[in-house]
């Protein structure tokens, strides 16, 4: 042993300490990696979660006061400037109210046209955030929900304003969901513009990028990202967020594709964790297959319609299973 | 236990409270302060060997059962820091708090960088860059200025323990 542990019996006995300690730690490494997701250390880590679950609260709670201290400040220290100032950002935010009241319904229309629907058929637990990750490698939340209310790892998790997430790990009232911005995150996406699919990776400066996109396709800032539902995981047709950056020419190898989460710019309080939900794709299929073969043509003379005639022929190639909790996924040949 | 120690673990309950309420809520841009780390570099200077590996241990594991990581890295690698932490301070220490202070910043350093290496190693979703810009060298910076105020709050602690242990005599 190295004399820095001193001579003697306390030299020894600091030394022994320290390798059983050290053994230890070694074998909690070891175990936790080679054991699965229901492994003995794994359940420890789940367990401390749920028993510091009130712990978690206060910490939500803290975040709470220092929003409302941090508002009121503002407020307090506000001038008769800023006020002046106010009122002039009303006045703006009112036409721009109307403004965007005239793209509604423009895209209402436009939804119309595309059979889109801009409403999700969800059912599902709604819950509050109690905390979020205690450390910077995670981009994880604590929610106050959990198996004793219907919530299970695999599900995912949405805002208002789109998908945030999926439950990876619940204890009887809690559960820690996974952000779609954690680097360990991978979604199934499709850019609603040109239907083209790829894996959506968060990252850990908190960016989604889009990869596993064909080089030669064209990619706007701008474009809406939907979850595609392949792999499972995550329901059909859930918004994400929209392509924020683009970098580098569509045909080059190394382009960059930057998404921006759906809701990012605010912070979210409540949550609802999706157990169930009516694709706003499922009816459009349905539908277009419906029309399909209205619409197909006898070309021979035969009296039958011909396959390949209608108008929603790529619409037939594809086909989807939806199963409850998983999504839609490839259906098997 | 006595009163150095008893002062000592209160202070390092006082350390996984704050890492799980405060902490979320000071993170500056994504960089959150890990009290933990904070805490064990702190004490490793100030209490005697056994007593650290034994409380370092514990914190190390409470640290990584709060969190989502490997269970066993973060106690492993404050277990090294606070034997290598004895020995630059039987080195290099002359009694100044000057000295001790750089210690104290070096160690919070290295750990991080151990940490960050563990992470990278045992998940492959990060890359090495990332993880040392975004996460490491920041928080390293961070913690840096949290450890040396918490060490000299630790030292005049467990020194007042010192004193009122003395004061009260050996049984007779």
């Amino acid at each position: 042993m190295p004399s820095w542990f001193g001579q003697g019996s306390t030299g020894e006995r600091s030394a022994i300490l320290l390798t059983v300690l050290l053994v230890l730690s070694l074998a909690c490494v070891t175990l936790y990696a080679r054991e699965g997701e229901d492994g003995a250390i794994h359940a420890a880590q789940q367990a401390a979660s749920g028993l510091l679950g009130p712990l978690k609260a206060v910490s939500g709670g803290v975040s709470a006061t220092e929003n409302s201290i941090s508002n009121r400040l503002e407020d307090i220290t506000a001038d008769p400037n800023s006020l002046v100032a106010l009122r002039e950002q009303n006045q703006q935010l009112r036409e721009t109210v109307a403004e965007l009241e005239e793209f509604r319904q423009e895209a209402v229309r436009l939804e119309g046209l595309l059979q889109v629907k801009n409403t999700y058929n969800a059912q599902g637990i709604s819950a509050r955030i109690l905390s979020r990750a205690t450390d910077a490698w995670n981009r994880i939340v604590s929610i106050d929900a959990g198996t004793a209310e219907g919530v299970r790892a695999g599900l995912p998790v949405m805002s208002t304003a789109g998908l945030i997430g999926q439950v990876v790990s619940t204890t009887e009232h809690t559960a820690d969901v996974r952000l779609i911005q954690d680097s360990q995150s991978g979604i199934a996406v499709i850019v609603q513009s040109n239907r083209e699919e790829g894996i959506l990776y968060g990252s850990l400066e908190g960016l989604l990028y889009l990869e596993d996109i064909e080089d030669d396709i064209e990619i706007q800032p701008g474009d809406v990202v939907l979850t595609s539902g392949l792999g499972g995981g995550y329901y059909r047709g859930i918004m994400v967020g929209t392509v924020l950056k683009v970098e580098g020419e569509a045909g080059a190898g190394s382009r960059k594709i930057i998404v921006e989460p759906t809701g990012s710019d605010k912070p979210y309080e409540e949550v609802y964790v999706v157990t169930s939900m009516t694709s706003p794709y499922e009816g459009d299929l349905k539908d277009k297959n419906e029309e399909e073969k209205q619409s197909m043509i006898d070309l021979d003379g035969d009296g039958i319609p011909d396959e390949g005639t209608g108008y929603y022929q790529s619409y037939e190639d594809e086909s989807y299973a939806y199963d409850e909790g998983y999504g839609y996924s490839e259906e098997e040949e | 236990m006595n009163g150095r120690f008893g002062i000592a673990v209160l202070g390092a309950l006082l350390a996984v409270v704050l890492q799980i309420v405060v902490a979320p809520n000071i993170a500056i841009m994504g960089t959150m302060p890990q009290f933990i780390i904070v805490y064990a570099v702190a004490i490793s200077l100030v209490l005697p060997r056994d007593q650290v590996y034994v409380l370092v241990f514990a914190l190390g594991m409470l640290g990584d059962l709060l969190g989502y990581g490997p269970v066993g890295a973060l106690p492993f690698i404050l277990l090294i820091a606070s034997v290598a932490i004895d020995f630059a301070q039987k080195t290099f220490g002359n009694g100044t708090l000057f000295v001790s202070c750089i210690i104290v910043v070096a160690f919070v350093i290295v750990i991080h960088f151990l940490h960050a290496a563990f992470m990278i190693a045992m998940t492959s979703s990060y890359s090495a860059l990332e993880a040392f810009a975004l996460i490491a060298v920041p928080e390293a910076l961070y913690d840096s200025v949290l450890a040396v105020l918490c060490y000299l709050v630790v030292r005049r602690l467990l020194s007042m323990g010192e004193t009122t242990m003395a004061s009260v005599g050996p049984l007779k």
